[in-house]
């Protein structure tokens, strides 16, 4: 007979049985919490969201032939429940900055600052390795409509990432961050929404 | 630090902290995606806050076992211990 350990007495097995199924059940609700909070909808609950999301719905990652859309945690959610919870935790900051920051529900205000936020998304995607890309693509495997798209993805793109060559994916058109003028985005956004010139900058400063 | 000085007192409360966080975490992420009103953000700012909440949960029964542990505490704890 081996000698069972003493110290299990019946509180200890009903601390466990406990503590086990609190831990599954927070787990669960973890996942189920990033499945909720990656939804288009909970995404675009902010109108802020709804105007970067407008020509997402124009795009293919919107309506592609084969009815694979991706939505916004697709893309902007890391895989993992830690992972994912962790972006969420982050993306608290965008919520603070919503409630007491600019008023990005503003379209003027928000195509003024979208150069800023375009950037530091494509940062993100560069530092993960466009990981949510891989997801749904295989880098291997991009056939392509033309005829060297294989051949791109096979050698050129070994030591790149998806965004570096592929920005301006599914939101507005926004310059590569070296080549970005400021005032040139100001009079652009100007123009647009017909302001006085110089009325860009002064929002800006606000 | 009284605080750190771990009494049955203190170990128990630990634990009940740690499910009130647990449930209320669970309770505000319900909500907010169930009843709380497309107002004001309020959803997502319900929802952040179950989240923040529900992570508590661990993050203080942990510590209470950290200071369990502490040398010092066993002699206090001997009282309340199985
Ligand atoms: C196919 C992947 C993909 C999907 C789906 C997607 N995004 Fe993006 N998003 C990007 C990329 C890539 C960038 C980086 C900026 C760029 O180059 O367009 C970005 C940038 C952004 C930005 C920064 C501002 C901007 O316009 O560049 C916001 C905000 C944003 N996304 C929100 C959303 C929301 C909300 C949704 C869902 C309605 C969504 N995204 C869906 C890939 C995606
Ligand atoms: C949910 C899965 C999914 C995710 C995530 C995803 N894609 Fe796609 N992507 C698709 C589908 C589906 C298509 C459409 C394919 C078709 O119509 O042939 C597509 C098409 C494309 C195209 C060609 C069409 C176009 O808009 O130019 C590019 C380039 C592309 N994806 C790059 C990316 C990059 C870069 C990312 C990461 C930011 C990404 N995808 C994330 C599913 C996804
Ligand atoms: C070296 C730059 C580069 C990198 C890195 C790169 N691509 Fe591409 N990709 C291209 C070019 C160039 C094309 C061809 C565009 C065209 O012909 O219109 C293309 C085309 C595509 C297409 C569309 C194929 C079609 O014709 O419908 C998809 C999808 C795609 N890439 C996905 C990805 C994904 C996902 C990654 C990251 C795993 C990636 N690419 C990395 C340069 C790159």
């Amino acid at each position: 007979m081996i000698n069972l350990p003493v110290f299990i007495t019946r509180h200890v097995l009903i601390a466990l049985l406990l503590g086990g199924l609190a831990g599954i059940l927070f787990v669960l609700s973890l996942i189920e919490f990033d499945h909720l909070t990656g939804s288009e909808e909970f995404c675009t609950g902010c109108h802020s969201m709804e105007l970067v999301a407008a020509p997402y719905r124009k795009s293919k990652h919107y309506n592609p032939a084969s009815g694979v859309r991706a939505s916004c945690g697709d893309c902007h959610v890391s895989d993992g429940v830690l992972a994912a919870t962790w972006d969420h935790i982050l993306g608290g900051k965008d919520l603070f900055a919503q409630l007491f920051g600019a008023d990005y529900d503003d379209p003027v205000i928000n195509a003024l600052h979208l150069p800023e936020a375009a950037f530091a998304a494509r940062r993100w995607f560069k530092k993960e390795d466009s990981a949510t890309c891989r997801r749904c693509h295989t880098l291997e495997a991009i056939n392509g409509s033309r005829a060297n798209t294989l051949l791109i993805h096979q050698q050129e793109a070994q030591d790149k990432s998806c965004i570096d060559c592929h920005y301006n994916l599914v939101h507005r058109l926004v310059p590569e961050e070296r080549t970005f003028k400021r005032d040139r985005w100001n009079r652009m956004i100007e123009r647009e929404f017909d302001l006085p010139t110089g009325k860009a900058d002064e929002l800006l400063q606000q | 630090m009284k605080i750190l000085s771990l009494g049955c007192k203190t170990m128990r409360e630990g634990v009940i902290a740690s499910s009130i966080f647990f449930l209320a975490g669970i309770l505000l992420i319900v909500a907010g995606s169930t009843v709380v009103p497309e107002m004001f953000y309020m959803r997502h700012v319900v929802m952040l806050l179950g989240l923040i909440t529900l992570l508590f949960a661990p993050i203080i029964l942990i510590s209470t076992f950290l200071l369990s542990v502490l040398p010092g505490a066993k002699e206090k704890l001997e009282k309340c211990e199985h």
